[in-house]
């Protein structure tokens, strides 16, 4: 832990801020090998609060990974610091209400200024975030890639090797993660 | 109860031996062009005798039937059955790319205008060597591709899909099946664990390759598994196939059968190959209840066919008493007809028959 800043900070690379409790530590273990993770338990933190603290591990630019009631909090930082946030991973989201609005309605009105690429991923089996919500985001975002994992009820603590697959692919190559670049030759 | 009529397209061309899979050193495209003809014939006389469904399917390399991809049998028949379903009954769709089977099917609903029965099966065993994919992760690839299959129809955002077997980084059907929410779908339902997952996710059962018995006991499963799941199925709920030739008289009928299957091999496309057929058991193909499952496979004589309700064979009305017997031990809501397709005008009369004798009496059961 940083005394300053509140993070565990571990790996190296481009630096990814976690908002994440344990049943997700072994999916930021799955990114260190590519990125920097800082860590921070989820909180009562406010936009600015955790701006205030990446600026005071000197980063500029930063992608950030959430979960559940957490995206609120990431999307309002995504949509008052656009420069900022490069890109977001929403993990089984609940910021927005069954119909589709923010459930905090301040966020409503900022939704539209969300410029970063953005992962929303859902389990097929989710019960607090039901897949029935992926298109929401994919409407309320301008750039959202809606993703399923098939069979898990919580997309931050199941299904490690298909999650952290994809969100590595994401945080590497934001939008290019749509092109397949793996090597399909079955023998030399 | 509801009819429909499943021509296999078999070939019938000189004779090719048996086994699985068969050379085709005297493959005669004219005797396929023929029997794909013959094939959309009957449909089409199906179609205007008023049976409610017709039924394609899926097999490989071999005669038994010409229809590897039956959903393009299918785009054919959406020009040639101008009211009847057209039943899917179906795409093997572990062994096939899900993504382009939900792409299919909505092309056919929407040019059919949404008369697509969606059938997703596992296949039977054999199917696995055909395209290189190991019969053990059969129902793995079965429940995860069927579940990808309803998400690509309902989901209208562009979505990716994480699976264990499929990974696509985005997907959004254009056409859309013109059903809502999609296709009724059914699937296979002989096994403890296709019931059990039937019923977990509200899905019909169709029943083939065995007999009135086996699926009685099956279908038992299945409803309490719903039960336990917090519905009831409907007899619409329920397919059972079987074979049919119906002639004037019984004795025609019989004449005509025995006449059309001389020579023919006597066992299953599964069994036609044994080899293979322990090969793929010994993966766990079958699951729980392997010998049940094998046992429906084996050959039987004609007679215990008609009393195990495999085959109707004889007059309307004696088909008619047929259907009564399966009708009350299982409750099906459809019955899948599959003719003898090999007879050529007799197979047509047959047909004939059975939509202006035995549909109407039985369309109200």
């Amino acid at each position: 832990m940083n005394a300053n800043t509140g993070f565990i900070v571990s790996g190296e690379g481009e630096p990814v801020v976690c908002l994440l409790g344990d049943p997700a530590a072994a999916l930021m273990d799955a990114l260190t090998d590519d990125f920097t993770v800082l860590a921070m338990p989820p909180g009562e933190m406010t936009a600015d609060a955790l701006m205030a603290a990446v600026k005071a591990r000197g980063l500029d630019t930063f992608s950030l990974m959430v979960h559940g009631a957490e995206a609120a909090l990431a999307l309002q930082l995504a949509a008052a610091f656009p420069d900022a946030v490069q890109a977001l991973v929403l993990l089984s989201p609940q910021a927005l209400d069954p119909g589709g609005a923010a459930r905090d309605a301040a966020l409503g009105g900022q939704l539209a200024n969300v410029r970063a690429q953005v992962l929303a991923l859902f389990g097929t089996r989710d019960k607090a975030a039901p897949p029935t919500m992926g298109g929401h985001y994919k409407r309320a975002l301008a750039n959202c890639h809606l993703m399923y994992v098939y069979d898990a009820e919580d997309t931050a603590s199941e299904r490690l090797e298909a999650v952290s697959e994809v969100v590595l692919d994401f945080l590497k190559r934001r939008d290019a993660f749509l092109v397949n670049n793996k090597d399909g030759r079955l023998y030399a | 109860m509801k009819s429909a009529l499943f021509s296999t397209c078999k070939y019938h061309g000189p004779s090719v031996g048996a086994g699985w899979p068969v050379t085709g050193r005297v493959y005669s495209h004219e005797h396929a062009m023929d029997s794909m003809q013959q094939s959309l014939d009957q449909f089409r006389i199906a179609d205007e005798v008023g049976f409610d469904w017709v039924t394609v399917a899926e097999h490989h390399f071999a005669p038994f039937s010409l229809t590897p991809n039956p959903l393009i049998m299918a785009g054919a028949l959406t020009q040639v059955v101008k009211r009847a379903k057209i039943a899917l009954l179906g795409s093997d769709i572990p062994i096939l790319n899900p993504v382009r089977v939900a792409e299919e099917m909505a092309m056919l609903d929407t040019m059919s205008g949404g008369r697509v029965v969606a059938g997703m099966l596992r296949g039977t065993a054999n199917e696995y060597v055909t395209y290189n994919i190991n019969p053990a992760e059969s129902r793995g690839r079965f429940e995860e591709a069927l579940l990808l299959i309803k998400m690509a129809w309902t989901e209208t955002e562009p979505f990716g899909w994480q699976g264990r077997y499929y990974e696509y980084r985005t997907i959004s059907l254009w056409p859309r099946p013109v059903q809502k929410p999609h296709p009724k779908i059914y699937m296979s339902g002989s096994s403890p664990e296709s019931a059990e997952f039937a019923a977990k996710n509200r899905i019909g059962l169709g029943f083939a390759v065995t007999n009135v018995p086996l699926a009685k006991k099956a279908l038992t499963y299945f409803r309490n598994q719903a039960r336990e799941d917090g519905w009831e199925p409907e007899p619409d709920d329920v397919i059972y196939r079987l074979g049919v030739h119906c002639a004037e008289s019984d004795d025609q009928a019989l004449e005509d059968l025995n006449e059309a299957t001389k020579g023919a091999p006597k066992v299953s496309l599964t069994m036609s190959n044994r080899a293979l057929e322990g090969a793929i058991a010994s993966t766990g193909y079958y699951g729980r209840d392997m010998e049940s499952q094998r046992q429906r496979l084996m050959p039987a004589d004609l007679k215990t066919r008609i009393e195990n309700g495999q085959i109707l064979l004889g007059s309307p009305d004696t088909i008619v008493k047929q259907i009564e017997n399966i009708k009350r031990e299982l409750d099906c809501g459809v019955l899948d007809f599959t003719v003898a397709h090999q007879m050529g005008a007799k197979t047509n009369r047959s047909i004939e028959l059975l939509g202006e004798k035995v549909v109407p009496r039985i369309a109200n059961w």
